[in-house]
């Protein structure tokens, strides 16, 4: 003769402890009483309390402000890393540019100058007032 | 310029990540939610454990390298409980003390939008709500854990096993104890509910 399934023992199925679905046999009472727990619970469940759209979207705000403030401080930076990275460039191309040569100093030109120094230094009349006198200079 | 060019390619599939992890956040937030709220029965905890969870979540997704995962919900769901489980085990010494915070009861049934259930099944679920919420307060985390997942998910105690990383002989332990508990704590809800619903309800 067949047993019917106790309260409990319908409870066990509905959370898994008892055996599969197949327990419950032919009896059609059985599985009436199964049916009529699994929609109490449909039911139950359809019911409960649910946070509102407004609080979730919050809570999403909060989540990127999170995810926002980890996120390495270079990516923040960027714009301010990237001039400076510029700067760093151009200014590291200036200082690799070849310097203009320099003359190399030859001892004649030195010779020279020095001889025009001392030329002017010891003429009596400033080199100014040369081309002046040369008008009063009688032609030979 | 080849670690330019990387760095920009990192961050574009890193936009693109967010905007995939945004739409994934939307459709499982909800849920997340209230699981993290049912184990902490704190609206404020459960919702700083949401926030912890997703932002876990987005971490192991949207990293450079970060490898696929197979089964979200799943995942997500294991990094919810154990981030719950994680706060009921440090404040565990008060935690048992606990009273229900009427407060955050009714902020949660505040929010609540009109429904297609009668309202008649709303207050009805609402008190099995309030009663089954005490009667959890009684089982430990992991018996509350596996309680849940299997009580308001519908989940099959091999996944629990699996979310939880425990064997399933534990968890069908964990059920088996969770369940005599709230049996015993619940006992006088059968009659009153019989009666007054004059139907097989199990709560």
């Amino acid at each position: 003769m067949h047993k019917h399934l106790s309260e409990d023992e319908l409870i066990e199925l509905l959370y898994g402890l008892g055996p599969e679905e197949s327990l419950l046999g032919p009896c059609e009472l059985c599985r009436h009483r199964w049916q009529s727990l699994l929609e109490a619970r449909r039911q139950f469940l359809a019911g409960l309390p649910q946070a509102s759209e407004a609080f979730l979207a919050e809570q999403r705000r909060s989540i990127y402000r999170k995810i926002e403030a980890e996120q390495p401080a270079g990516w923040r930076l960027q714009p301010a890393a990237a001039l400076a990275t510029v700067a760093l460039v151009v200014l590291g191309l200036l200082l690799s540019l070849p310097a203009p040569e320099r003359q190399p100093t030859r001892a004649s030109n030195d010779s020279q100058f020095f001889t025009e120094v001392y030329a002017l230094v010891e003429s009596a009349e400033p080199l100014a007032a040369v081309p002046i006198s040369a008008l009063f200079e009688e032609q030979p | 310029m080849g670690a330019v060019a990387g760095e920009w390619a990192g961050r574009v599939a890193e936009l693109e990540c967010a905007e995939e992890f945004d739409h994934w956040m939307r459709s499982e937030q909800r849920r997340i939610f209230n699981l993290c709220y049912r184990l902490l029965e704190d609206r404020d905890e459960a919702d700083s454990a949401t926030q912890d969870s997703f932002l876990k979540a987005y971490r192991a997704l949207c990293n450079a390298g970060a490898p696929p995962v197979e089964d979200r919900a799943k995942w997500l769901t294991r990094i919810a409980v154990n981030t719950c489980l994680d706060r009921l085990r440090s404040r565990a010494w008060k935690f048992w003390k606990r009273r229900p915070n009427a407060d955050d009861e009714e902020f949660i049934l505040a929010l609540t939008p009109d429904r297609a259930p009668s309202a008649e099944d709303r207050l009805f679920a609402r008190q099995i709500e309030r009663r089954l919420g005490e009667a959890l307060r009684q089982l430990s985390p992991r018996q509350r854990a596996v309680f849940l997942l299997k009580h308001y998910e519908d989940r099959r105690l091999e996944e629990i096993a699996e979310i939880l990383q425990l064997d399933l002989g534990t968890v069908k332990a964990h059920m088996a104890r969770a369940l005599k508990k709230l049996r015993e704590l619940l006992k006088d809800m059968y009659g009153i509910e019989r009666t007054s619903r004059n139907s097989d309800r199990f709560d």
